[in-house]
C-alpha cells in the first residue's frame, strides 16, 4: 500500500507534531549571526557557509540574529538551536499559569464552548515541556497540571456534547488539531451513520439537474448517494 | 523523483510571467502571524527565472508581474497535503506548484552540495561520511549550523511531498476503475459534441490548449501513467484469475444490470472537519458567495442540505463538521480548509 | 456501502418472514416440498436479498411477458409475488426494549448487523418512525461507546480526578470486553477506531 490504512483520512500524532513544528516561535538566540559587511573579506567560506538560505521560511531573521535579542523563527529550528544550547525559547503568552488559569475559568463558565486556545496548544505545550523545560518562568509541574486539567475539562465537555451529533452538521469552534484528530474517527463515523439512516428514510436526494452536468460531477462533488437503489 | 530540469525551467519561465492561477499569488496564509515578513526570494543567479523575478513585497502592488515566493508555495503545499489527506476523493494535482517545488529542491540540493564541499575542503575533511556522522553529534561550530538546518529543511519538504504523493497514489489505487470510468464517460461525450464550443473556459492552466480530460486535470502525467498501468494490472488479474472462467455475460467488471454499483466510488457525502478561511487575499467585497450579518459583523458562506433544505451558515474563522459534497467547491476555491 | 462490503452482504442475508400472494408452481422446495407448489398465503422466511426482489417485481407483468400490452395497462393493480412482514429484529417487543433501555441492550444478540439491516428496512418502507428510533438508539449508545473507547488505557480516567487506577485494571478491561460483546458490528468498528485513536494520542503524549 502506498499509504498505510491507518493514515488514510487522518493524521498520526507525529504528523500533527510536524505541522506544529512549522509554526513561528520567539527565541533568545545565544549567538550572533548578523554580519558586518566586509568588502575586503576574502574568506568565501565565511560568506557562504555561515548564511541561512531557506526555502520554507523567511531566513532574514536567521541571518540577523543578535545574541540575547529576541527574534522569531520556525519552531523546529528553535528546537534544533535549543538542543545545541544556542537559544532559549520564549514560551507563548498563553502558556503561563496565569493565562492557563483564565482558560480553565473560561472552560468552567462556558459549558458549550471551548476557550480560544491556539489550534496547537496541546502539542506545543507537550513539546516545550519536553524540549525546553528550563525556559519557563512558572514551575513546570504547575503548568503541566493546568494543561492536564484543561484537557480533562474539555474532554468531558466533548463527552457531553456528543449527544448533539446529527445528520446535518456540527460547529466546533476552538477545538484544537489534536482534539479534532482524536475525535475524528468517532464523530465522523457516527455522524456518517446517522446521515445514512436519515437519507434512507427521506429517500434519495433530490435529483435536480443531475443529467446536465454529469461530466462535471467529479469536480463539483455533487454525486448523489447511491440513488440507484430501488425503494417501495 | 526524476525531473527534466530544462523542460521544467522552460515551462516555468513562461508560467511565471503571468500571475499564477493555481496558487494565487497571495495565498491566504493559514498562519497569519507566521510569515508576516515575506522573504525576498530570488532563485540562484544563473537560473533562467531570474530575469523575470520581481522581488516581492508585503503590499504587492497589483498589475505587476509577481513570482510566487517559496514560502508561499510551501505553505500552500502543506494545505494541499492536509486537504488531500482529509478528502474522500482525489483533488486536482497542483502542476505548477509542484514543478516550482521540485526545482527549488533541486537547486537547494546543489547549493548545499557546493557549500558542504567548500566547507569540508576548508576543514581538511573530504569525505561526506564525516558530515553524516556530525549531524547527530552536537555542533560546536556555528558555521555548521546553517548547513545542518538547510539539510533538515530539505528533508522536511521531501517528507511532505512524499506523503502527499503517497496519499494520492493510495486513492488512485482505490478508485482505479472509477477514475477510468469517468474519463471514458468524458471522452465519449467529447466525441458526441465535437463542435460544441463552450464559452466558459476555466482551464486556467493552459488556456490555449484543447479542453483537458478529467484525468489530465486531476492527475500529474506521472500519475496518469501509474494509473494506466495499475488499471491494466488490476484488469489482468481479474481476468486471469476469475473472469475468463465465467460465462461471457458475467465477465463485465461493472454489471450495470444489478441494483448496486459494482465500482467503488469516493463517498462524497462523508463528514469532514473544515475550517472556514474566507476568500483568498481577503477580497471580502468581491466574493459573490460571501454573506454578511451586522452587529457584530459576521461574514459567512451559506450551504444547503439538499434533502431537508436546511441552510447552514459557515462563519469565517469557525470550525465545522459537514458533508464533503456541500463544501467541495469552497475547498477548490481555497475558501475553506480541511482539518 | 460498496458492492464488496462483506458486512453489507451479511446483513442482506437476514431472514425476513414473507407471505406469498400467488400460487407458485415448482417453488415448493423453499418449504421442504421439492417439486410442489407454494400456495397463496404461505408464510416463509427468506433472506432479505431474495425477498426484496420478489416484493418489488410486479408478478403480473413478469408473468405475461408481453412487451407492449403492459405499457398502456397502468391501471392494473401492482401485485408483487410476496409481501415482507416485519422481521424479528423490528418487532414491537424489540422496539420497546430499545426504547426502555438503549444503553444496556445487547444489540449484538438482537442482530449483529442491526444498523445495516435497519437502514435497508427503513429505505424499503420509507419508515421514518423506525429511522428516528434507530438514530436515537445510536446516539444514546455512542456516548457509552465513546466513554469506553477513551478509558481503556491506564494513563488517566476522564470522569474522576484520581489519576491512579491501580489494581482494578483487570476488572475494567473485563468490563470493556463484556461491553464490546453487546455491540453490533458497526458499533464494534467505531469502538475500535475510536479506541485506537485515543490510544495513539495518549501514547504520543506519554512519550513526551
Amino acid at each position: 500500500m502506498s499509504l498505510p490504512k491507518k493514515l488514510q483520512d487522518t493524521f498520526s500524532p507525529k504528523e500533527l507534531q510536524f505541522m506544529v513544528e512549522n509554526e513561528p516561535i520567539k527565541i533568545f538566540p545565544r549567538f550572533t549571526t548578523r554580519q558586518r559587511i566586509n568588502k575586503h573579506s576574502d574568506d568565501i567560506l565565511d560568506l557562504y557557509s555561515n548564511r541561512w538560505k531557506m526555502i520554507t521560511m523567511p531566513d532574514t531573521a536567521l541571518n540577523n540574529m543578535v545574541a540575547m535579542q529576541s527574534t522569531t523563527v520556525t519552531l523546529w529550528i528553535a528546537l534544533l538551536l535549543k538542543q545545541q544550547n544556542k537559544c532559549n525559547i520564549i514560551a507563548p503568552e498563553w502558556l503561563t499559569c496565569k493565562a492557563l488559569d483564565r482558560a480553565i475559568q473560561f472552560e468552567q463558565n462556558n459549558t458549550r464552548r471551548f476557550s480560544p486556545l491556539p489550534w496547537d496548544w496541546l502539542i506545543l505545550s507537550e513539546i516545550l515541556f519536553k524540549k525546553a523545560p528550563d525556559d519557563f518562568h512558572d514551575p513546570i509541574h504547575e503548568l503541566r497540571s493546568r494543561i492536564q486539567d484543561l484537557r480533562e475539562i474539555r474532554q468531558l465537555k466533548v463527552a457531553k456534547g456528543i449527544k448533539y451529533m446529527n445528520e446535518s452538521h456540527l460547529q466546533l469552534d476552538n477545538l484544537s488539531i489534536l482534539e479534532i484528530n482524536e475525535l475524528r474517527p468517532f464523530i465522523s463515523g457516527i455522524m456518517d451513520k446517522l446521515k445514512e439512516i436519515h437519507l434512507a428514510a427521506v429517500g434519495p436526494e433530490i435529483e435536480g439537474d443531475k443529467e446536465e452536468n454529469d461530466g462535471e460531477e467529479i469536480f463539483n462533488g455533487t454525486l448523489r448517494n447511491d440513488s440507484s437503489r430501488q425503494s417501495l | 523523483m526524476s525531473l527534466d530540469i530544462d523542460d521544467i525551467l522552460a515551462e516555468l519561465d513562461r508560467d511565471t510571467t503571468v500571475v499564477d492561477n493555481i496558487s494565487s499569488d497571495n495565498f491566504p496564509n493559514a498562519n497569519n502571524n507566521r510569515h508576516k515578513l515575506t522573504k525576498d526570494y530570488s532563485l540562484s543567479p544563473n537560473s533562467s527565472l531570474d530575469t523575470t523575478t520581481v522581488p516581492q513585497h508585503n503590499n504587492s502592488s497589483s498589475g505587476k508581474k509577481k513570482v510566487i515566493s517559496s514560502i508561499e508555495d510551501f505553505s500552500k503545499l502543506m494545505t494541499l497535503w492536509k486537504n488531500e489527506r482529509c478528502s474522500p476523493d482525489l483533488l486536482p494535482y497542483p502542476h505548477l506548484l509542484m514543478k516550482r517545488m521540485l526545482i527549488r529542491i533541486q537547486e537547494q540540493m546543489e547549493h548545499l552540495e557546493i557549500l558542504s564541499m567548500n566547507f569540508f575542503e576548508a576543514q581538511g575533511n573530504n569525505s561526506s561520511d564525516n558530515r553524516r556522522n556530525m549531524s547527530n553529534a552536537p555542533v560546536n561550530n556555528n558555521k555548521m549550523l546553517p548547513l545542518l538546518c538547510m539539510e533538515a529543511e530539505l528533508e522536511r519538504v521531501k517528507f511532505v511531498i512524499r506523503s502527499y504523493l503517497r496519499c494520492r497514489l493510495a486513492k488512485i489505487d482505490k478508485y482505479s476503475i472509477y477514475l477510468r470510468q469517468i474519463n471514458e464517460q468524458y471522452l465519449n461525450e467529447e466525441i458526441n459534441e465535437e463542435n460544441d464550443d463552450d464559452a466558459d473556459d476555466d482551464d486556467k492552466e493552459n488556456p490555449s490548449s484543447l479542453r483537458i480530460s478529467p484525468l489530465e486535470k486531476l492527475l500529474s502525467p506521472e500519475e496518469i501513467r501509474y494509473h494506466q498501468s495499475h488499471f491494466s494490472l488490476l484488469l489482468n488479474l481479474l481476468n486471469e484469475s476469475v473472469l475468463k472462467y465465467m460465462p461471457d455475460e458475467l465477465q463485465a467488471v461493472n454489471d450495470t444490470e444489478a441494483s448496486i454499483n459494482m465500482i467503488d466510488e469516493p463517498d462524497y457525502n462523508k463528514f469532514v472537519f473544515i475550517k472556514v478561511k474566507g476568500p483568498p487575499n481577503n477580497l471580502y467585497d468581491t466574493d459573490p458567495l460571501l454573506k454578511k450579518r451586522t452587529h457584530p459583523d459576521i461574514y459567512y458562506y451559506s450551504i444547503t442540505i439538499p434533502e431537508t433544505k436546511e441552510d447552514i451558515d459557515l462563519i469565517i474563522g469557525s470550525i465545522y463538521i459537514v458533508r464533503y459534497s456541500l463544501i467541495k467547491n469552497l475547498l477548490l476555491d481555497e475558501k475553506i480548509e480541511l482539518l | 456501502m460498496g458492492y464488496y462490503d462483506l458486512d453489507d452482504i451479511l446483513a442482506d442475508s437476514a431472514e425476513i418472514p414473507c407471505k406469498f400472494l400467488h400460487d407458485i408452481p415448482g417453488l415448493g422446495y423453499l418449504e421442504n416440498n421439492p417439486g410442489g407448489t407454494i400456495h397463496v398465503n404461505t408464510q416463509l422466511k427468506l433472506p432479505l436479498w431474495l425477498a426484496r426482489v420478489l416484493a418489488i417485481i410486479d408478478a403480473s407483468s413478469a408473468s405475461d411477458d408481453v412487451g407492449n400490452a403492459d405499457i398502456f395497462n397502468t391501471e392494473q393493480q401492482f401485485t408483487p409475488f410476496l409481501n415482507m412482514l416485519t422481521p424479528e429484529t423490528f418487532t414491537n417487543k424489540v422496539i420497546n426494549a430499545i426504547k426502555t433501555d438503549p444503553i444496556s441492550l445487547d444489540l449484538h444478540s438482537i442482530n449483529p448487523y442491526f444498523y445495516a439491516l435497519a437502514i435497508k428496512w427503513i429505505e424499503l418502507f420509507s419508515d421514518k418512525d423506525l429511522a428516528e428510533i434507530v438514530s436515537d438508539l445510536l446516539l444514546q449508545r455512542s456516548q457509552v461507546i465513546n466513554a469506553h473507547a477513551n478509558s481503556t488505557t491506564i494513563s488517566y480516567n476522564n470522569n474522576s480526578n484520581s489519576t491512579s487506577s491501580t489494581g482494578n485494571n483487570n476488572t475494567t478491561n473485563n468490563n470493556h470486553a463484556l461491553f464490546t460483546l453487546t455491540l453490533d458490528e458497526f458499533e464494534k468498528k467505531i469502538y475500535k477506531e475510536a479506541n485506537d485513536s485515543y490510544k495513539d494520542i495518549k501514547k504520543w503524549i506519554y512519550q513526551y
